[in-house]
């Protein structure tokens, strides 16, 4: 049974801003789930509704098959940590992390030992005797983060909470809440704008796009076989590239005819909707499936041009144009092709990214 | 021929504090060079007083090697693309586009003919009616550089214009503008404080901390022999590992030890013994068999899932290190086998943070 489940959850905001179009997903008990969108997606407006502190105008969220949609915030025994997120003022570093501790009865004791534990896993001891005031951005956010995962809860709902801190200590913490989800078994709702931490974070991850659900799946799922367009060209640096093509036969076999150049395509006979396939067709193909060389070979036959690289250290990102169309290639610093001019192409999309061209849909 | 823009020892100064220490670079025509630093590093300090807004303490600003220190900012032929790039949102595309050349009072004919051209190089004309608010970040970034191209300035200066931008726009935007500056061959320095941005677009970038250049080269140049501690951790995603180690002398060899590698032999003399630093870029650890030579043994922490490549981050001594990695090569947990790729660690001086040696990576026997 799952955990927490939300049911077709709509909300507006004034006439013309759906912030959420019919939302449906389901946690199971334990789960590490990711929200991932761009600003604005709606992913912000999810969390606070499933918390309680914006009402939906359609819809229900269910705990441990429960629905709490009526309830008040404090009653659905869910936690909330904000991006922006407000220490009580006139409590120390010690007294923020104790108090949903003190809340929940536990004894003093415990409490003692809970908090100690918490502030050396996220490094601040030397701020349990100080107050808020003197501590800095960072700081006040691993205080927080102290403070929302001293005590267990049904589900530990986290919006952002990375943000705007260094690169040293994001992954420090990404390594904690991992290691507390691991330990304690919490149930957690992870929301981010950034696709990478999204994937390496999360059991299963939902895309969110203008406040619809794109996707849910394992990391794996979303980037090897995602569902549009939007997922895409979103999950992924540099993004999927997109190309028009007609799907056509050769000899029995199916292939692709662009505008200057031809290609076979994997595990067509995967596919359960081939034979409805319209003719004008759409196809993905990652930067790093597509193989480029200096000179014609079997695997790179197709003629084109290279007409920019980004020399970007680890990866060169190769701009080139087949026809009418541009892709783009990464490949390592040291590949053989470091200079704009021609060069020779070879790619296989795989069935699962063929995508109608009008919906944007991938066929499945 | 002279460098279209020539920087000679230009200082400034706020009080007592040194913002511009002495800047000295040059521009070739048609050069793409990005100025890159953090905030408050003095890069867009630089850009003012090169534009004329800010006159300097000391040295020279030339343009085409001649000295334009005294001159106001509109005689300088110099032009520059605001931060977000600030199109009038009430006038239409063709009334932005002519603003600059009334302001200059060019006369009607002159004007008419370079609106054209440039209308024509930027493929303007299906949006000359549109109101200025009605673009989307494509076309304003096109007129936003129209706008300024057609007062005809031999050297064209971009402040971060995309820094309040979504990535993905960004990522666009930057491959229309250097499409734009090669296709007019157009002379560009760009201030930014994302590296992206300057390894994605530069002929060359010019490193700056705290009022000064450290270091100017290509984007491979500075990726791959980087002259200080901190360009090496400024440029690169994800970012160099910095890993202490220790230098000794015996035998007559140097050689270097880390926490979990070396020793490794030096084929250098003048690094003092004791502690410094190793960087190694995580595209510069590679997973090994286990026992193999040179490779040393640790446990992941965390798999940074990137889609095409893996990031794991493994102990190494009391901190941790990113190695990059083949997808699914490593989880959670595991223990692996990590080595050096020959050639490519850097060894920095703890005591003046340069770059002494790229250490050639061979275990000692």
């Amino acid at each position: 049974m799952s955990w927490l489940a939300v049911e077709n959850l709509s909300k507006s905001f004034g006439e013309n801003t759906l912030a959420l179009d019919d939302v449906s997903f389901a946690l199971r008990k334990g789960e590490f789930f990711g929200i991932v969108g761009p600003t604005n997606a709606g992913k912000s407006t999810l969390l606070k509704t499933v918390a309680g502190l914006h009402r939906p105008d359609r819809g229900r969220i269910l705990v441990d098959g429960e629905d709490v949609t009526a309830l008040q915030p404090k009653d659905r025994k869910l936690s909330l940590l904000f991006q922006n997120i407000a220490l009580f003022p006139t409590l120390t570093g010690y007294e923020n992390i104790a108090f949903p501790l003190r809340t929940a009865g536990v004894p003093a004791a415990d409490i003692v030992r809970r908090v100690t534990e918490v502030a050396e896993m996220l490094k601040i001891p030397h701020l349990l005797d100080r107050l808020p005031r003197t501590f800095s951005g960072g700081e006040q956010q691993r205080v927080a983060i102290g403070r929302a995962i001293a005590h267990p809860t049904r589900v530990l709902m986290l919006d952002e909470p990375l943000t705007n801190l260094d690169a040293r200590i994001r992954i420090a913490l990404r390594i904690e809440f991992k290691a507390l989800h691991r330990d304690t078994g919490q149930t957690m709702l992870y929301v981010t704008h950034d696709q990478v931490e999204a994937m390496s974070m999360s059991d299963r991850i939902a895309v969110l796009h203008q406040g619809r659900l794109q996707q849910i799946g394992t990391p794996d799922d979303v980037y090897r076989r995602p569902a549009n367009r939007f997922v895409a060209q979103f999950v992924g640096t540099p993004p999927m590239n997109i190309v028009s093509a007609e799907l056509s036969d050769r000899d029995g076999r199916p292939i692709l005819i662009g505008a200057g150049f031809e290609a076979g395509i994997d595990g067509m006979e995967s596919l359960k909707m081939r034979s409805t396939l319209p003719k004008k067709i759409a196809f993905g193909v990652r930067p790093e499936a597509i193989a480029v060389a200096p000179d014609r070979t079997d695997d790179a036959a197709i003629a084109a041009e290279v007409i920019w690289i980004e020399r970007l250290g680890s990866r060169h990102v190769l701009d080139i144009r087949i026809g009418e169309a541009i892709v783009r290639a990464s490949v390592r610093p040291d590949h053989p092709v470091s200079q704009e001019g021609p060069a020779w192409l070879g790619f296989t999309p795989r069935a699962e990214h063929l995508l109608d061209p009008e919906t944007g849909l991938f066929f499945r | 021929m002279k460098p279209r823009l020539e920087l000679r020892d230009l200082r400034t100064r706020f009080d007592s504090f040194e913002a511009v220490k002495g800047v000295n670079l040059s521009l070739r025509r048609g050069e793409f060079l990005s100025l890159l630093g953090p905030s408050g590093c003095g890069k867009s300090t630089t850009l003012s007083m090169i534009a004329g807004f800010l006159d300097p303490d000391g040295g020279e600003i030339l343009v085409d090697g001649r000295v334009v220190n005294r001159l106001p900012p509109q005689r300088r032929r110099i032009g520059l693309v605001f931060q977000d790039y600030a199109v009038f949102s009430r006038l239409t595309v063709r009334e932005n586009l002519a603003f600059g050349l009334e302001a200059q009072r060019v006369p009607r004919d002159e004007r008419e003919r370079r609106l054209s051209a440039m209308i024509e190089k930027l493929d303007l004309g299906p949006i000359l009616g549109r109101y200025g608010g009605s673009l989307n970040m494509s076309e304003m970034q096109r007129v936003a550089i129209a706008r300024v191209l057609v007062t005809q300035p031999e050297l064209l200066l971009l402040d971060e214009p995309m820094s309040n931008l979504d990535a993905s726009l960004r990522a666009s935007l930057r491959g229309e503008l250097k499409q734009i500056q090669r296709e007019l061959n157009q002379t560009i320095l760009y201030v930014t404080h994302d590296q992206v941005e300057a390894m994605s677009m530069s002929d060359r970038i010019a490193v700056m901390r705290a009022g000064e250049l450290l270091q100017v080269g290509t984007p491979d140049e500075i990726y791959h022999r980087p002259v200080d501690r901190f360009v090496a951790e400024f440029i690169g995603d994800p970012p160099i590992n910095i890993l202490p180690c220790d230098v000794s002398v015996s035998g007559g060899g140097v050689s270097v030890r880390t926490a979990l590698h070396g020793p490794i032999a030096l084929t250098l003399h003048d690094v003092p013994q004791g502690r410094h630093w190793l960087g190694v870029r995580p595209h510069h650890f590679r997973l090994a068999e286990a026992g193999e030579s040179g490779a040393a043994a640790s446990i992941v922490r965390f798999v940074e899932n990137l889609g095409a490549e893996h990031i794991i981050h493994v102990d190494y001594g009391d901190q941790l290190a990113a190695v990059a990695t083949v997808p699914h090569a490593a989880a959670i947990g595991d223990r692996v086998a990590i080595a050096i790729e020959a050639g490519s660690a850097h060894l920095i001086r703890e005591d003046t943070g340069r770059v002494a040696a790229s250490v050639p990576v061979e275990p000692v026997a």
